[in-house]
């Protein structure tokens, strides 16, 4: 070959195994990209992929009460599994086993004899039963730590929070319904594995969540919880009433303040009771108002003017006649003006001014208070109540309904009904989950006051109230619930059950009933008590109205709220030793007759300087540890602070 | 005709370029005997199979060596025809019933006539453009015969389908032209019509599979289950590798069958995964000294046949050699290319070796003349 061609061919040569080496030096760089700088990333992900993935019951979120006091949390406890592989004496180690967790041996035989390199043997042990077992030393059987549902207050307030299930998942009440942000994600257990899904290594690797749960922060005050559920069983217990159940909702925001229920359960052995006592019966149970409603009656009336303030009706001597029906009151009413017909709770009087509003209007503003139809509190298993259909209403069925029959109600939307009679005329959704938070206490949801409508104007709102207060005066049928120096807004009932059986109103079976606002001009609570089938008298006004008296009393009390000013003053005849003050035995709740200056504040979610200023003015010693947000206080709020006390503070940083 | 015995052969054997060879096939049988650890076909764990190629591979890599290659040249245009004629019944068998075939079988063996297709045509190249001469580059209507020579079995491969392989041969073509210096006009025509010709590819030849693969390619997140499981996967096994790599059996990820064809296409996973950055590196100095070797050759035969011959070989493995790395590594789409040396399988070993034995022989011989 040429010379000249020779060079040009060598020059091309250079040049492509120039282009050679560029297409390696990219080469190299994309793997010093993957090898290098990814490395960590990939790594990861080829551990994530070759790992079986045993899932530990995740921790879930606490449920606050509205001061943060918990009344839900989890806890640690350890769940037992084995590497049967390891274990040596099958047959000795499981007899063992066996017996201290009460199991038949032949089910942990089969386990530890397993191929798989990691078998459960029982989650969940108690610590006595972990220990003894730890105390074994039997190679290859271990502990990890799960977590379980606590519910530190027992049947405190126990329908509306429900309870979880072994997964835990929430079964019942809130824990149910704010599953979703309760529900944590679980700690995880790595395996290692194949692609063919096959076990190969039998080293634990716990990899902490990296998506923790949520916490509800409720509505409900655990102070004023534990003050109703007290008065509710006293009240049980005196009236032996079948189940029996009370509320109490701040009016102006629908904000439940304290849900409890007679029997209940303890969510912590939620095993041993069945559905019945489970449910939240606030919510599910719809039952027949009796005369209560007829406070919603008067207010209906008055909003439509269907009736003048100082018109009087007749009461028929306690019979009256609606085609083949006959209608009774309890007395031989005479004459009654319409404050009369609410204060006696005449059903006579009632039934008069049902037909005078007729089926339909009657129907549209029952609808409006809220009736028939669900509050949507966001609990689960709201009912809606029967409100029959105007257009099949007879003349006696307009009557019923005036004065509570024939229609059913639940408790929840009596007490909203009433609550927008106590607030002016505003329908609120009821509401319990003021907030959810995250594990640093940042707000991650908070709900607000929701008016859903006016019901009826301001004015009739305050004749109504009006006529509400003249039934806790002497004279009327709610007497026992006056509180001293407080004006009450009351009404009693008193409904006769049907009998299942006969299908028609029993003699013997009632609800008794009260319900109410206080103070009465400026109510701060609304209070609904049912009792149901007590055995003794069945009167609302003689059963249910003294628990009124006792929760408002109290929680006024705990909620410093000033008495009014009393002008005229009605002086209460209480009936002898009916219902006596209990002595406060018990370290909880706080102690809330004392003055408040003397009284341990509530410091929790406060900071050091906040807190110490609040505790500033009593005289006592107080100790800190930790910096940030005060989580733990030691006496309780509420307690009495005397000179000397040592106040223990604890504080943690708030992220 | 068989100069067996002529002393300035044994003298003038290219023993570097051997030994580079030999290191590469210990590496690929000791990586290939860690990637496919305890699997077997047909009861032969898989590395003994790849000694055996490897042995059959040195075998022919001999045979080729020391036949002269002034043989070949008589011989190309004729061995290319026969070479075409095995796909040639592999296209009536699909036509006739319907299946893919890339495999003709002899009793036990089988052997992929689209392997042998990529030396045969090197040859025919080789013998076209040293008779072909133009002093100032090669016009289009020059290139009509090597073309067709090459669109010919690249369109019949690519009906089996193995786009792979049909792209090679084109790269094969186009890199020799590049050698033997096209005039630039021409050389932008080819590639503005290889450009056109795409959307006719895709749209006729490619399956959906291979479309998916390049779709993904150019879009990993498009489905990361599915096409886009391999590259990903490989990704995971060669970033877990990280500088040093987890050492010899070591590699876990690829073992535990997370990487598709971890013995065959993407067998560079296991190297990268056990030997980490410096074994890949390596590696690919050991590829770029065969590489610079061959060139070599290329550059010092005495005759146009063999510099071109042997520049097509160098072409042949280097085009393996990136389109492989750059699939694996996730550079390139997934198109199937085995990686020479490392990649299991019978016929593109012993394909490659012949290549490498028709680089020894010219290289033995650029003193006879």
């Amino acid at each position: 070959m040429r010379k000249k061609q020779i060079n040009w061919l060598k020059f091309r040569i250079f040049l492509i195994f120039f282009l050679f080496f560029i297409c390696f030096v990219l080469i190299l760089l994309r793997a010093l990209q993957l090898q290098i700088v990814e490395r960590e990333n990939l790594q990861e992900l080829a551990a994530r992929q070759h790992q079986r993935i045993i899932e530990l019951v995740p921790n879930r979120g606490t449920i606050f009460d509205r001061n943060l006091s918990v009344m839900a949390e989890s806890t640690e406890i350890e769940s037992l599994y084995t590497h049967p592989r390891q274990v040596k004496n099958v047959r000795q180690a499981s007899r063992k086993i066996a017996d201290i967790l009460g199991m038949n041996p032949r089910t942990i035989e089969r386990k530890l004899r397993s191929q798989r390199p990691f078998e459960w043997l029982q989650r969940k042990i108690l610590p006595a039963k972990a220990e003894k077992i730890r105390e074994l030393e039997i190679e290859g059987i271990n502990f990890l730590k799960e977590s379980q549902r606590y519910y530190p207050n027992g049947w405190l307030a126990a329908n509306l929070l429900g309870f979880v299930g072994i997964d835990p998942e929430g079964l019942e009440g809130l824990e149910f319904q704010h599953d979703r942000y309760l529900n944590g994600h679980p700690h995880r257990v790595l395996l290692g594995l194949d692609a063919k899904g096959r076990e190969i290594i039998t080293e634990l690797l716990v990899v902490p969540t990296d998506l923790p749960s949520y916490s509800v922060v409720l509505t409900v005050d655990l102070n004023i919880q534990y003050i109703v559920e007290k008065a509710l069983t006293e009240a049980v217990k005196k009236t032996r009433a079948r189940s029996a159940m009370a509320l109490v909702m701040e009016p102006q925001t629908g904000r439940i303040l304290a849900m409890a229920i007679r029997p209940t359960f303890n969510p912590n052995m939620v095993r041993n009771y069945n559905g019945d006592v489970i449910r939240n019966r606030v919510i599910t149970d719809a039952f027949e108002p009796g005369s209560i409603f007829k406070v919603f009656l008067l207010a209906i009336a008055l909003e439509e003017k269907v009736t003048q303030k100082n018109e009087i009706f007749y009461g028929h001597n306690g019979r009256y006649q609606i085609g083949k029906e006959i209608i009774h009151d309890h007395k031989r009413f005479g004459w009654l003006t319409l404050e009369k017909i609410i204060k006696f709770s005449s059903n006579i009087g009632a039934s008069q001014i049902g037909l005078r509003l007729g089926a339909e209007k009657l129907d549209r503003h029952i609808r409006d208070f809220g009736f028939g139809a669900r509050t949507g509190i966001n609990l689960p298993g709201e009912a809606k109540g029967i409100v029959r259909n105007p257009k099949s209403l007879s003349e006696v069925g307009v009557a019923n309904t005036a004065f509570g029959q024939g229609i059913s109600v639940t408790a929840i939307q009596l007490i909203t009904a009433l609550s927008a009679i106590a607030n002016g005329g505003n329908l609120m959704r009821p509401y319990v989950v003021d907030r959810i938070i995250d594990q640093s206490g940042n707000v991650v949801k908070s709900f607000t006051p929701e008016p859903r409508r006016r019901c009826i104007s301001l004015e009739t709102s305050q004749e109504v109230t009006r006529i509400m207060k003249a039934v806790v005066e002497p004279g009327g049928t709610g007497t026992e619930a006056a509180v001293p120096g407080y004006l009450v807004a009351g009404k009693t009932g008193t409904a006769q059950k049907i009998d299942p059986l006969l299908k028609k109103y029993s003699n013997e079976n009632y609800i008794g009933s009260f319900m109410g606002f206080v103070p009465a001009d400026d109510p701060r609570l609304v209070i609904l008590v049912i009792l149901d089938e007590p055995e003794k008298t069945p009167y609302g006004g003689v059963i249910a109205a003294p628990v009124f008296k006792t929760i408002a009393e109290r929680s006024l009390q705990y909620l410093n709220v000033p008495p009014t000013e009393v002008t005229a003053s009605p002086r209460v005849e209480r009936s002898p030793n009916y219902y006596p003050r209990t002595k406060r035995r018990e370290s909880f709740p706080p102690d809330i007759a004392v003055q408040p200056d003397g009284v341990m504040p509530n410091l929790l979610g406060l900071s050091m300087r906040n807190a110490l200023g609040r505790l500033g003015k009593s005289n006592v010693e107080v100790q800190m540890s930790g910096r940030g947000l005060v989580v733990k206080q030691k006496p309780p709020p509420g307690s009495r602070l005397k000179e000397g006390t040592v106040c223990y503070l604890r504080l943690r940083p708030p992220s | 005709m068989f100069n067996l015995i002529d002393r300035r052969l044994i003298d003038h054997f290219d023993w570097p370029l051997v030994t580079l060879v030999l290191c590469l096939t210990a590496i690929g049988t000791l990586n290939l005997y860690s990637a496919a650890l305890g699997e077997e076909i047909g009861g032969i764990p898989i590395y003994l199979r790849q000694i055996l190629w490897f042995s059959s591979g040195f075998l022919v890599m001999v045979l080729v060596a020391f036949v002269d290659y002034r043989h070949y040249r008589t011989l190309a245009y004729g061995i290319f025809a026969v070479s075409l004629i095995p796909l040639v019944i592999l296209l009536a068998y699909h036509v006739m019933y319907g299946g893919v075939q890339r495999w003709i079988r002899f009793g036990p063996l089988s052997f992929q006539p689209s392997e042998w297709i990529k030396i045969c045509l090197i040859l025919a190249l080789a013998k076209f453009f040293s008779k072909n001469t133009k002093a100032d580059g090669y016009l289009i209507r020059d290139l009509i015969i090597p073309f067709l020579a090459t669109v010919v079995p690249a369109a019949l491969i690519l009906l089996q389908p193995d786009l792979g392989t049909a792209i090679t041969l084109f790269l094969i073509l186009l890199s020799v032209l590049v050698f033997m210096g096209i005039q630039m006009k021409s050389f932008l025509i080819l590639v503005m019509s290889g450009v056109a010709a795409l959307p006719l590819l895709w749209n006729y030849f490619l399956k959906d599979y291979q479309k998916e693969r390049i779709l993904v390619f150019f879009n990993p997140g498009l489905d990361p289950l599915g096409a886009g499981y391999h590259i990903q996967q490989a990704k995971i096994a060669i970033g877990s590798g990280g500088l040093a790599g987890k050492g010899f059996l070591g590699g876990a990820y690829t073992k535990l069958g997370f990487i598709p064809a971890r013995h065959t296409d993407f067998v560079l996973c296991n190297l990268a995964e056990e030997w980490g950055f410096l074994g890949l590196t390596a590696l690919l100095f050991l590829f770029l000294l065969v590489l610079l070797l061959g060139l070599q050759i290329s550059l010092r035969s005495k005759d146009r046949f063999g510099s071109i011959a042997a520049f097509g070989v160098v072409a042949m493995i280097f085009w393996h050699l990136l389109i492989n790395v750059g699939m694996v590594l996730g550079m390139m789409p997934v198109v199937g290319v085995p990686l020479p040396f490392l990649s299991y399988g019978g016929s593109s070993t012993v394909a490659v070796m012949a290549g490498v034995g028709l680089l020894l022989n010219i290289s033995m011989r650029r003193y006879i003349f």
